[in-house]
């Protein structure tokens, strides 16, 4: 792509995370399957949510006998690279822990604490013997 | 107004401090014998102390333990010297005031003029008040941006993280899911499940509508289950509230790094009572799984980049204390040897009520001039050091600290009158340095209207409240602390005859409320006067069918009254007995008795004694003092 690629509104967005995880081409009703838990879409309205990224060249389209398949036509790293982490991210960094019931700080920990734990869970397997 | 909340946050701070840093120091011996639960309600208690400015009346706790000198404090923060509370009874033989006849007092009168033209030249403590208002607009401005900070954060959060979720649906997951719903006894629809990659762990995230984020959908079985199980605890004992508590907790005391630490302790208790529930019951095998199921969940997905970062650090003291709280745990007691953490509860409470005494002093007041009135002309009953005059011009100026500062009242009279045809009355005076407090009848343009001029800043600035409907020209004024305040109204209804009404205040003497009167049971003319709190008041009357002292009192704020039954050695049989104005020091309260012999006129004062609010009175030789 030579342009510039364009931030997607959310419900774009959401078509093109079903359709990057699918990882070959997939067809629309798949993608309003796997979308069922999250919205609730008319075909028609997918449809043209659909041919909106095609025209903004995220996705392509391919005619297999009586039904379009899509595939992406952005990797999803290329997207999200371009996303970006915004500045409001790094400002916000870890402070939503306070707000939210976590089953770990995902953020607070790195590799060397994981080799503790384990360590820390080994020892009590050999207090165990 | 802003002022004294911050003051109240800052001895609400201070004194919660204590109690943390008991409780860390406790803690290891409590997490060591006893479950998590107990520490979880502790700090609960803790919390809800911290965001709980108000006054919270424990007057009659059982315990009560007097953690600091209040009034010291006090002085610190109010940038005032400190007053201790003694109480120095002097009682002037005399009427002591320069009003009651100018004419007969020239001495005095002349005494106070020349100190009456600079007003106001206490300029340490203006820098201070104005120091102490500059900080409490700091701190405000504070509290709003660690609000906002967070709200802010979380909104976004929120944004991004649903921005980049996919539903969860993989088949064989979903039944896995479902199982846990049903076993926890939840609905599978009240909790939504998403996937973004934007959440940095599994979160539980949302008041109303929650939702479940996993960071990815590469769980196994096991880990899922884990992870939804503990979850759904949290949902099920509303623990984001917990959680949203400590958060505003945060906010109101950012200046405080105990609160700090208070608030992170807190939320890691609530993880590990979390944990503690799951397992509870389970075997060391099953704990392990969970703790493995953890650590696994961790360290990511094995197809994936590890999404951890090391922006932060901390967490894995946190992760350590909870595997071994899981792991251990089976040693701890948890229901019937409970006496230990069940008495650091009671202390807690009773610190609790004991620091709300202390923040009752924010409204607590410096003692106050009081007066009373047994014959036409006033007794300074208690001298708080503050005093009332005439100039020559009418104007009545108040003096505080024996003079060392001088202001002048709104009211003016004409100097030529005595005082009850001036439209002020010798006892309708209250003069603290905190409250000042003058009720008067209007000049000549409005007769018989009932004014109360009011001073919280030692008459720098008044403010004046006009009682609709009263007249009367007999006036008592008082105040127990800074916001609850009393007055009386009364006139003359014939011979030995006089009404009175009883009004009180709650916002500092603002807006005024009447409150029953004994009116019904005895109508006299009144003596002395006094409130020891909103509900227990004391009117004294001028001895008239017996000797006296003739006291009747409320302890119901007026609604029913009853003659003071009061026991005086026989010695003062021979004295006509008028009371004079009570006072009280919190539950202490002090009842002088004006002796008058038949044959020489004044003979001195007694005093009766109460230590608690008035309810029951006693006499105190220690304190007479008689004409020799």
């Amino acid at each position: 792509m030579e342009n510039e690629i364009k931030r997607l509104p959310d419900a774009e967005l959401e078509v093109m995370l079903v359709v990057w995880q699918a990882d070959q081409p997939v067809s629309a009703s798949y993608i309003l399957e796997q979308l069922r838990g999250k919205r609730k879409w008319a075909l028609a309205t997918l449809m043209t949510v659909l041919s909106r990224l095609v025209d903004k060249g995220f996705l392509h389209c391919v005619k297999q006998g009586r039904c379009n398949s899509y595939h992406a036509a952005i990797a999803e790293e290329e997207y999200k690279e371009s996303e970006g982490k915004s500045t409001l991210e790094k400002l916000f960094g870890n402070s939503i822990q306070d707000m939210v019931m976590s089953l770990y700080n995902g953020k607070a920990i790195n590799k060397r604490d994981l080799a503790d734990l384990r360590a820390l869970l080994d020892q009590v397997e050999r207090d165990e013997r | 107004m802003l002022e004294e909340i911050f003051i109240d946050i800052l001895l609400i701070s201070f004194t919660t401090s204590l109690l943390i840093i008991a409780m860390a120091i406790a803690s290891p011996k409590l997490r060591k014998h006893y479950s998590a639960k107990w520490r979880y309600w502790i700090w609960l208690i803790i919390a809800i102390r911290l965001l709980l400015p108000f006054n919270l009346s424990f007057d009659d706790s059982i315990i009560s333990i007097d953690i600091t000198d209040r009034s010291a404090l006090q002085a610190i923060f109010q940038g005032a010297p400190s007053s201790t509370m003694q109480f120095e009874m002097s009682v002037a033989p005399q009427p002591v005031s320069a009003v009651s006849d100018p004419a007969l007092q020239p001495e005095s009168q002349s005494a106070l003029q020349p100190a009456a033209q600079p007003i106001h030249t206490d300029a340490s403590t203006f820098n201070l008040s104005s120091l102490l208002q500059s900080l409490a607009w700091i701190w405000l401005l504070g509290v709003l941006v660690v609000l906002l900070y967070h709200i802010s954060s979380y909104l976004f959060f929120r944004k991004q993280a649903l921005r980049w979720s996919k539903p969860f649906i993989a088949q064989e997951q979903e039944m896995d899911l479902a199982g846990v719903f049903k076993e926890m006894g939840i609905k599978r629809a009240s909790v939504t499940v998403l996937v973004s990659e934007k959440a940095p762990n599994p979160m539980l995230v949302g008041i109303f509508k929650p939702v479940l984020l996993l960071p990815h959908q590469y769980y196994d079985r096991n880990q899922l289950i884990f992870i939804v199980k503990h979850e759904l605890i949290h949902y099920k004992r509303h623990d984001i509230f917990y959680k949203l508590m400590l958060m505003l907790v945060q906010a109101i005391h950012w200046f405080n790094p105990i609160v700090w630490f208070m608030s992170r302790e807190a939320s890691r208790e609530l993880e590990i009572y979390c944990d503690e529930t799951l397992v509870a019951a389970h075997d060391l095998a099953y704990r392990k799984q969970y703790c493995e199921a953890i650590l696994d969940a961790m360290q990511g997905p094995k197809s994936r980049k590890l999404a951890l970062s090391t922006n932060f650090t901390g967490g894995v003291q946190t992760m350590q204390q909870r595997f071994i709280s899981i792991l251990t745990m089976n040693k701890k007691r948890n229901g019937l040897s409970v006496f230990v953490p069940a008495l650091f509860l009671i202390i807690s409470v009773s610190v609790l009520a004991a620091c709300t005494n202390i923040v009752k002093a924010g409204e607590e007041m410096k003692p106050g001039t009081i007066y009373s009135s047994p014959a036409y002309a006033s007794i300074v009953t208690f001298d708080a050091g503050n005093s009332y005059s005439i100039d020559e011009e009418g104007n009545i100026l108040i003096s505080y600290r024996d003079g060392e500062v001088i202001a002048k009242s709104p009211v003016k009279v004409d100097p030529a009158k005595a005082a009850w045809e001036n439209g002020i009355s010798e006892s309708g005076f209250f003069i603290s340095e905190d409250k000042t407090a003058i009720v008067y009848n209007a000049s000549e343009n409005e007769p018989l209207q009932i004014h109360v001029a009011i001073s919280d800043d030692m008459g720098k600035t008044w403010s004046n409240s006009i009682i609709e409907g009263a007249s009367g020209s007999e006036l008592f004024i008082g105040f127990t602390n800074k916001k609850d305040g009393w007055m009386t109204v009364g006139n003359s209804a014939g011979v030995a005859r006089a009404l009175n009404f009883v009004y009180q205040t709650s916002d500092g003497g603002k807006t005024w409320q009447e409150i029953g009167n004994p009116n019904e049971v005895y109508a006299e003319h009144l003596t002395g006067v006094g409130f020891s709190s909103k509900e227990i008041g004391f009117f004294g009357y001028r001895y008239f069918a017996d000797y006296g002292p003739v006291i009747y009192w409320t302890q119901d704020q007026g609604l029913s009254w009853e003659r003071l039954m009061v026991s005086l050695p026989d010695e003062f049989e021979r004295y006509r007995k008028n009371p004079l104005s009570p006072t009280f020091n919190g539950k202490e309260g002090y009842f002088p008795i004006e002796l008058i012999d038949p044959d020489i006129g004044f003979a001195g004062v007694i005093y009766l004694v109460s230590d608690d609010y008035g309810r029951s009175w006693e006499y105190d030789a220690a304190y007479d003092q008689l004409k020799k």
